[in-house]
């Protein structure tokens, strides 16, 4: 896909970019390019390792609960 | 079988998914959140060199001296990065990307550029992603 003027052209990557080299060309009809500057209106970056909040109290005492289950249970089934 | 059940919860709670950079089209394609923004409302009046430009916590800079110039003749404070001329002066492509990065060394997982290059059909991308100074993505598209 040859991006059109106007559209937002993203770079993603879960594992982290630390550089990203980006430059434009022009494709030319007899098989050449020729090179031409990239012009950037907008830039955004998402960072990595944003804080993540901590999961709540209720939630960590249910996961608990359920472990102790799923072991009584596993249990009774065995015996 | 209990053995079995214990290796597949290790493999998946010690191995992260491997990925790859990705390119995406469209806003929000790659940035779910922007932690940072260059709008670039200071360029290109008065002009400055690009090879050393800084914004919002990003360096945003051409691999050689490059003075910012208004795209296709725009006026001037239009909210452009765009430097003077095409690629540097160098032999190969990768020699020649401009250059985008955090000033911090924080680590990004989502870059999207607008651009809006009136004066062309389209343009075509040619990309490198670095981690750890490592290549770990390139194409052109």
């Amino acid at each position: 896909m040859t991006p059109q003027p106007g559209t937002v052209v993203g770079w993603l990557d879960n594992s982290g970019i630390d550089e990203l080299h980006v430059g434009t060309f022009v494709d030319m009809s007899n098989g050449s390019w020729r090179d031409n500057g990239l012009a950037i209106s907008t830039l955004n970056v998402d960072l990595k390792g944003r804080a993540v909040p901590a999961p709540s109290t209720a939630f960590l005492v249910g996961t608990a609960l359920f472990g102790i289950g799923l072991v009584y249970w596993w249990r009774v089934r065995r015996s | 079988m209990n053995r079995l059940i214990l290796n597949l919860l290790l493999v998946l709670v010690a191995s992260p998914a491997a990925a790859n950079t990705v390119v995406t089209f469209g806003p929000g394609s790659a940035v779910s959140t922007i932690d940072r923004t260059a709008t670039f409302d200071s360029l290109p009046d008065p002009a400055v060199d690009l090879a050393t430009y800084s914004e919002a916590l990003l360096n945003i800079r051409t691999p050689a001296s490059a003075i910012s110039d208004w795209p296709f003749g725009g006026p001037a404070g239009s909210g452009w990065w765009y430097p003077r001329g095409g690629f540097g002066l160098y032999d190969s492509w990768s020699q020649n990307l401009d250059l985008i990065e955090t000033s911090d060394g924080k680590r990004m997982i989502g870059i999207e550029i607008l651009f809006t290059v009136g004066a062309l059909a389209e343009t075509n991308f040619v990309w490198e992603t670095y981690r750890n100074s490592k290549l770990i993505g390139s194409a052109s598209f």
